[in-house]
């Protein structure tokens, strides 16, 4: 068991690491952000690149380098700056990586701030609001799955039914947009962005109904569905007959043997679902302006600050891996019928 | 054969006892011929079951029906409605959706409005105020007075909002709490204000600076702590920048009660040797502070001479010195900052009115145009208009046009008639006239928008099923591409196994493992937004999931007997995957296939929303993204392509649902 738990995560940093090194090496190869501003700043900038090894400055032009970046006059001479070869960049990006853990700058969103702390300010706001969604929806979406399951081909259940199918096919852009057109633009009842620091308490309070309710919606209608999917398969298995047989009464049956069956491929689903909620939502956030790291990886593409990007996409790799790892150690520990990496 | 004696007991718990032979037994089917017979019913085939399961799943037909319905739509709406939605109509933009006549109060295309500004100088016997004009983002909103439906009487309010029909109110000067940057400031003043220009002369004159603070907070504005300085340029002064030309009036932390300032007493205390000061400045600073948005509401201010004011320097009325200054006319209280700190208005005291307006009637209804004579003689030509037109023109001023016959022109009405003349000396006249603009636009009658219009003015009933016809296209060419690369992928990768599976399953597992929204990124920064490039985009791991069934089915027939007898009989590998394995494979795999299209589509919409979709292209996404931003204030533009979308996304859904369980053979006769 343990010498599978060591493969499975050693496998997983494996792929992380070629995943980001092929990210890395695409991402260089598209046209490089050049940072505008006063020359002192764009100075401070280019002498960071150059430290970082992404960027190589000559006193004199160099063509055997391609195209120029960008020239600076310090008085007693001219500085001209290249990009280093993508493949020496990569090689530089990596001892960065692995000697300073220094991820590099940010060219647009922050200038000159270390990528790797502009995340972490944004980590906070959508940790906060994926948690708090993540405690709202698991319970909610386990409940209507069993009302429904348990009343299975009545109205109850195709109620339930036909609302989960819709909120899991309605893209979740459409849910906010008509949420925020309902609760904020026509009514008035909520701010119309995320709020700001300085806003008062019940301001900061009612900032969240959105968020948290346009994530609920799609993760309760899956929960609801899965949850349903399980538990009417294991209410029509054999040995939910036999204990009805030997004399358990229906709720007895049900507690004690269906849902804990059922239970056993819902709960990796949640443990996953906790180690999503570190990668945020893109479209929420950029919709209601919530600065979190999902909004941050749109601002990064669209302003074309690749470091930034980078450092994003490496925290979207891991937790995608991390939870694909944790999802299959899961089963192992919750359903002792299955064996962790046996041969078969 | 010997008799043989029988004993059974009958219902009736009787005992009998029969007696049998040989004799009385026959052999019916002796010497016959026994053949299969043909049975009575058709027999029926995996597909014909399928389609007969998938018919009674009612949700699925309906969601089929509502499928092929938006299908055809999309082709051929796009081709019917013959409003051209290649050019820009910006007269036309944000029209609501109309449906009805005017005034049904429902689908109509009017627009309620709820408390906007009226202009007071409107005011009519009966009390009414009609809207006034209001600016909006740098646009000039102004309302048609004919063209609203109801109008409700005005109601007093106050506002933040700069406009020329507000009063009074105070101006807040905030501070830029976010920069910490104190090296481009002085004395850590952030926001600075600049009064006009003033000039004095010490020897003669009387001079006092009145100001009053607004210091109730109930708006959440907290006053926050200021000084009052005075600043004269010296000959090397650069504008905006500071020296030592600055005399402190009112430190930040000094206490004045009155608020009235002797300039005369300050100034000659504090510069005793200077007794004339000319192009002066009075400025109010803040002091920078990092945890609290700092505020000075100014309600009024004036420098006054000899206790007469000067008007120049008031700001009694905040509103309107802040509506005018925006449009640079005035330098009264330029703002000299460097960060985001602002100015703004609060409690200006305004009158509020809630109005219906025919958006239609005022775009297409009747305008006032003047039409010079060589139009108006081309109409004559054409015997559009009374062939007496010019000459006998006063006998056709204020005369309806139309009802007289004459309505192929888009002149309905003369006003007056002016002579004019142009360089040359030449005279002729001007026709002053009420003319219909959806005539002089070029529409035979008054157009209707089913859904409306969008920001460039073209209909949105077009503009959105041209997009949906888009993303089924590129959702079918893209899941059809995903699906034959899958297929082929799987089929190798299962049918030989071992070393080039496990190669080919390792590439999978890192492509797969890259977030989807990277990978498109990446591709579509690097070859740009067209229509091809975000077919291949939407591909790239679109067709994991294909290979993977198609892998798993391939491992579970490969070493089938009929493989086996196949090959021995020296079935090529080619043959032995067309013909023999994929053909077995293929119901699973089409069924868990068939989800593939609305995912692509909702990928599409997903990756356009977020300002990396189809450039020069319509599609649901690209629109829904284009709109969003009207969201607040034409809600319709997003609520359409929203609906249409949603609608998409079920009946796909449903459709593709039932489709998977009227194939899949293990569901077979589980609902009956």
């Amino acid at each position: 068991m343990t010498k599978y738990v060591i493969k499975r995560i050693l496998l997983a940093v494996v792929t992380a690491f070629i995943i980001l090194s092929l990210t890395f090496i695409f991402m260089k190869m598209l046209p490089i952000s050049k940072p505008a501003g006063l020359p002192s700043v764009v100075f401070g900038f280019y002498q960071k690149q150059v430290a970082l090894g992404y960027v190589k400055a000559f006193s004199e032009p160099n063509p055997a380098y391609g195209e120029l970046l960008w020239q600076y006059d310090y008085g007693f001479g001219t500085y001209y700056y290249y990009s280093t070869p993508v493949m020496s960049q990569y090689g530089n990006w990596l001892r960065n990586i692995f000697t300073k853990w220094d991820w590099g700058t940010s060219t647009d969103i922050d200038p000159n701030v270390d990528a790797m702390s502009i995340i972490a300010g944004r980590l906070t706001y959508s940790l906060r609001i994926n948690i708090i969604s993540v405690f709202i929806s698991v319970p909610l979406g386990i409940l209507f799955g069993i009302v429904a399951a348990l009343k299975k081909n009545k109205l109850t259940d195709h109620f339930i039914s036909t609302i989960v199918m819709v909120f899991i096919s309605v893209p979740s852009f459409v849910v906010i947009s008509l949420l925020m057109l309902w609760l904020c633009f026509s009514n008035n009842w909520l701010p119309m962005q995320w709020p700001s620091e300085t806003a008062s308490t019940s301001t900061k309070v009612a900032g969240y109904v959105i968020p948290v309710l346009s994530l609920c919606f799609g993760s309760v209608a899956s929960y609801t569905r899965f949850t349903r999917a399980e538990l009417c398969e294991v209410m029509s298995s054999d040995y939910l007959l036999l204990a009805r047989t030997k004399g358990l009464t229906k709720t007895q049956s049900i507690i004690r043997h269906a849902l804990r069956n059922a239970m056993v491929p819902i709960l990796p689903s949640i443990i996953s679902s906790f180690i999503s909620v570190l990668g945020g939502s893109m479209i929420l956030e950029q919709l209601y302006a919530i600065p979190g790291i999902g909004s941050l990886f749109i601002d990064a593409i669209n302003l074309k600050d690749y470091n930034v990007l980078m450092v994003d996409m490496a925290v979207f790799t891991l937790i995608s891996l991390l939870a694909g790892v944790l999802v299959d150690l899961s089963y192992g520990f919750i359903d002792p019928r299955i064996r962790m990496g046996a041969k078969n | 054969m010997e008799e043989k004696e029988f004993q059974y007991i009958d219902s009736g718990n009787v005992s009998h006892s029969v007696k049998l032979n040989n004799d009385d037994f026959k052999l019916v089917q002796i010497d016959k011929s026994i053949h299969d017979t043909k049975f009575k019913n058709k027999p029926t085939t995996f597909f014909k079951d399928a389609l007969k399961r998938f018919c009674k799943n009612k949700s699925s037909v309906t969601g089929a029906v509502i499928l092929g319905v938006l299908l055809v739509l999309s082709f051929v709406l796009p081709v019917a409605i013959t409003y051209d939605t290649e050019k820009q109509h910006p007269v036309e933009q944000f029209l609501p959706p109309k449906l009805f006549d005017a005034g049904t109060g429902f689908w109509d295309g009017t627009v309620e409005y709820k408390d906007k500004i009226a202009d007071p100088s409107t005011k009519d016997s009966n009390g009414y105020m009609y809207p006034g004009e209001s600016k909006v983002q740098g646009y000039t909103i102004s309302f048609e007075k004919s063209s609203i439906v109801k109008l409700s009487l005005p109601k007093q309010g106050v506002t933040n909002v700069p406009s020329p029909y507000g009063n009074g109110g105070s101006i807040i000067i905030s501070s830029d709490k976010l920069s910490n940057d104190s090296e481009e400031y002085i004395n850590n003043h952030l926001v600075k204000y600049f009064s006009p220009s003033i000039s004095i002369d010490l020897s003669t004159n009387n001079y006092l600076i009145n100001y009053m603070l607004s210091d109730d907070t109930y708006d959440g504005y907290e006053l926050g702590e200021y000084s009052i300085t005075f600043e004269y340029p010296s000959e090397t002064q650069e504008a905006g920048v500071l020296n030592e030309n600055q005399i402190v009036l009112k430190d930040f932390n000094e206490k004045v009660n009155n608020k009235i300032i002797n300039l005369n007493s300050i100034l000659t205390e504090k510069a005793p040797t200077i007794t004339k000061y000319e192009n002066a400045y009075i400025s109010f600073n803040l002091k920078a502070s990092s945890k609290t948005n700092t505020f000075i509401p100014i309600k009024n201010f004036f420098y006054e001479v000899n206790n007469t004011t000067d008007e120049n320097v008031s700001i009694t009325d905040a509103c309107k010195k802040l509506y005018i200054d925006s449009s640079d006319k005035l330098s009264y209280w330029n703002i000299y900052s460097f960060g985001n700190g602002a100015r703004e208005l609060k409690g200006a005291t305004c009158y509020y009115v809630d109005f219906t307006y025919d958006a239609y009637d005022a775009v297409y209804g009747i305008k006032q145009m003047t039409i010079d004579q060589s139009s108006i003689q081309n109409y004559i030509d054409k015997g559009k208009l009374p062939k007496d037109f010019i000459t006998n023109r006063s006998n056709y001023i204020n005369v309806n046009l139309y009802e007289m016959g004459y309505d192929d022109t888009p002149i309905v009405y003369v006003n007056s008639v002016k002579l004019s003349s142009d360089e040359t000396g030449n005279v002729y006249y001007k026709f002053e006239c009420g003319i219909y603009n959806y005539k002089l636009l070029g529409y035979d009658k008054m157009p209707t928008f089913l859904f409306g219009t969008n920001q460039v003015g073209q209909d949105l009933l077009k503009i959105v099923f041209i997009g949906l016809r888009t993303s089924l296209l590129l959702g079918l060419i893209s899941s059809a591409i995903c699906f034959i690369f899958g297929l082929v992928w799987g089929s190798i990768a299962g049918y030989f196994g071992g070393l080039p599976d496990l190669l080919m399953e390792r590439f999978t597992d890192i492509l797969s493992g890259i977030p989807w929204i990277v990978m498109m990124t990446l591709m579509i920064l690097k070859f740009g937004q067209s229509f091809w490039i975000f077919c291949l985009a939407l591909c790239l791991t679109g067709w994991i999931g294909t290979s993977a069934v198609t892998r798993t089915q391939f491992y579970r027939f490969r070493g089938r007997e009929y493989v086996l007898a196949s090959r021995t009989l020296g079935a090529g590998n080619v043959r032995l995957i067309f013909r023999h394995i994929l053909p077995n494979a293929m119901g699973t795999i089409i069924t868990s296939s068939v989800l593939m299209i609305p995912s692509v589509i909702f990928s599409e919409a997903t990756i356009s929303y977020l300002g990396l979709g189809l450039k020069g292209l319509q599609s649901l996404g690209v629109i829904l993204s284009d709109n969003q931003k009207f969201l607040q204030s034409y809600p319709h533009l997003l609520v359409v392509p929203a609906i249409i979308i949603a609608l998409l996304m079920i009946s796909f859904n449903l459709f593709g649902n039932g489709l998977r369980d009227a194939f899949n053979p293990s569901l077979k006769g589980s609902d009956e």
